[in-house]
């Protein structure tokens, strides 16, 4: 049941709106200023607010600003309710980021449409923003099953691709994009000292190389198997067609590069700013991630120190340096190129 | 022409705004509840609307008188009336807008009998007094203290209020002036106005003492 607090100095208009708003099954906390509503929003965080503006104490603006300066509070959905009809007092409302402004008097399906776009709005916000790799994960597997983007590998030939096989190459032009059946891919850029960035690790389900075809440039990375794999090619042509003619599928698509694009934020934020210790630890979990295998109790990986370098964005030498820390505090075992995640809990820790 | 406007305005605006809110859910809640059982609740939301209601008609009272009193249609009628009664009705009417655990402490000095209006003597009371309680917090007392004497009569009404400004001060008695501070409070700012106008056709005069959130006293002086 969502939890909406209402918060207006009129008793009479306070215990109506309530006695409306709960048969609609929301659970309503009221308060009678504003210095009061802002106390219960942190001790009870609330869905929803509906919040008049003249009030003694603190008034609605000035609720709504202590919501937008505290980072729990921000993102609550805010409706004014307010007898101020002047149009400069709903642009002040909207402009400080409400997200509704009703004036009063108002019927009572006016009141319950704004609250249940307002939370819907902000559902749909949290699904496509969902930064986790967990959630980027689900959304590859949704991607797949659905039918007309699986039908795309449907019936195509199977590739079989050596480890340390070249796939493409940065330059080259994208006449197929890919769907990764089995195995392990990367994709990096090099710089030209010829330092190699990881730019993303696919694993079996995954499409990669959509990203030039989108765009329509050459590859800006090339993208090698890890391992031996199985691969799908999709021609461009049945990509493009299928992405113009369906919307959904286009959404999908637009979503999974919203996702590649906040995930690439966050991993260029960490090596602008993290310790390394902290980015191998985030690399292995990552990793793990990813490439986990269903009832595995340890994860283990095998993956060369320079790759496993330009994951995490630093020098071969320094990377041995860290994974022998690693090691000594008990937190991986190292056997050759396999990498054996003793203490996952101690590494999410430690990535902070 | 520029006060008619302000006048519609201010119609349109938040004092009427605010009680129609509260008529229409309160109608609204009446429809849903169908079953016999439910009568209590019914009669709840009649009050509810019985008692906006009552608050709209003051609104508009004070609308008319204004109106009356720019055409010069209000005139002193003047007889002979008990001031402790007149001071006890008062009271009663003022019950309901009393917030929780405030008191009105009075007092009378001199004779109890008065040659005056007493209805504008009624309504200046009124006016006063459910100001001293709407601009004061709970549990607070309001002063009410009325002094007869052979040629003048003294009525003073103060509270520990959120004050008035000295700025403020300068405008009190303008017709839709509202304090600076005063502007998340209801009211249309026409009140005191009143006031000061009922205490001109009375022959006396209105003063004001008031410190910020410490209190205000108002004082009229009426030389009979």
């Amino acid at each position: 049941m969502k939890t909406i607090l209402l918060i207006e100095d009129s008793d009479d208009i306070r215990e109506t709106t309530a006695e409306i708003l709960e048969p609609a099954n929301y659970k309503v906390m009221s308060a009678e200023n504003g210095k009061i509503g802002v106390e219960i929003a942190n001790q009870d965080k609330p869905d929803l607010v509906v919040c008049d503006i003249m009030m003694p104490v603190l008034d609605g603006y000035g609720v709504l600003y202590i919501f937008s300066q505290n980072p729990d509070l921000q993102n609550i959905p805010f409706i004014f309710l307010t007898a101020k009809t002047d149009r400069s007092d709903l642009r002040k409302g909207m402009d400080m980021g409400a997200d509704d402004y009703l004036t009063k008097p108002l019927q009572e399906i006016e009141l319950l449409n704004a609250i249940e776009s307002c939370l819907k709005k902000l559902e749909n916000m949290s699904n496509s923003f969902k930064n986790t790799h967990e959630s980027i994960e689900e959304f590859y597997q949704k991607a797949n099953k659905h039918s007309d983007l699986s039908s795309l590998s449907d019936h195509r030939k199977i590739n079989n691709i050596k480890k340390k096989h070249i796939i493409y190459s940065a330059g080259d032009e994208p006449i197929r994009f890919f769907f990764l059946k089995s195995g392990k891919v990367k994709t990096y850029q090099t710089n030209r000292d010829g330092k190699e960035f990881i730019t993303g690790l696919f694993n079996s389900g995954d499409f990669f190389g959509h990203i030039a075809i989108i765009e329509n440039t050459e590859y800006q990375e090339s993208s090698e198997a890890l391992e031996d794999c199985e691969i799908i090619g999709i021609p461009k042509h049945d990509f493009l067609e299928l992405i113009t003619r369906n919307q959904s599928v286009a959404n999908q698509f637009i979503k999974m590069l919203a996702n590649d694009i906040q995930e690439k934020e966050k991993q260029l934020t960490q090596i602008a700013y993290n310790s390394i210790r902290k980015r191998m630890a985030d690399a292995l979990v990552m990793l793990s991630k990813k490439y986990k295998i269903a009832n595995q109790e340890k994860f283990v990986i095998k993956i060369s120190r320079d790759d496993l370098a330009s994951v995490v964005g630093t020098a071969t030498e320094s990377l041995i340096r860290t994974l022998s820390d690693f090691k000594a505090d008990n937190m991986i075992e190292i056997n050759g190129s396999e990498i054996k995640i003793l203490d996952e809990r101690k590494l999410v820790n430690l990535r902070g | 022409m520029d006060d008619i406007i302000k006048l519609k305005l201010l119609m349109a605006s938040h004092e009427f705004r605010t009680p129609l809110t509260t008529i229409q859910s309160a109608a609204c809640l009446i429809e849903k509840y169908q079953k016999t059982e439910e009568q209590e609740k019914r009669e709840r939301h009649t009050q509810r609307i019985k008692a906006v209601v009552g608050n709209l008609t003051n609104i508009l009272e004070e609308f008319l008188s204004v109106g009356k009193l720019e055409e010069g249609r209000v005139e002193a009628k003047i007889s002979i009336f008990n001031t402790q009664e007149l001071i006890e009705k008062c009271m009663l009417d003022l019950k309901s807008i009393t917030k929780k655990g405030q008191k009105f402490d009075f007092q009378i000095t001199g004779n109890n009998e008065v040659f005056l209006d007493k209805s504008l003597l009624r309504k200046i009371i009124i006016n006063l007094c459910s100001n001293a309680l709407k601009f004061s917090p709970v549990n607070s007392t309001v002063n009410l203290v009325v002094d007869n004497q052979e040629d003048t009569v003294i009525l003073k009404v103060s509270d520990n209020g959120i004050g008035i400004s000295k700025e403020d001060q300068k405008h009190l008695f303008d017709r839709f002036f509202r304090g600076t501070n005063a502007t998340n409070i209801q009211g249309t700012g026409l009140g005191l106005h009143i006031v000061a106008r009922y205490a001109e056709l009375l022959k006396g005069q209105v003063s004001v003492e008031s410190e910020l959130n410490v209190g205000t006293t108002f004082t009229i002086i009426i030389n009979l």
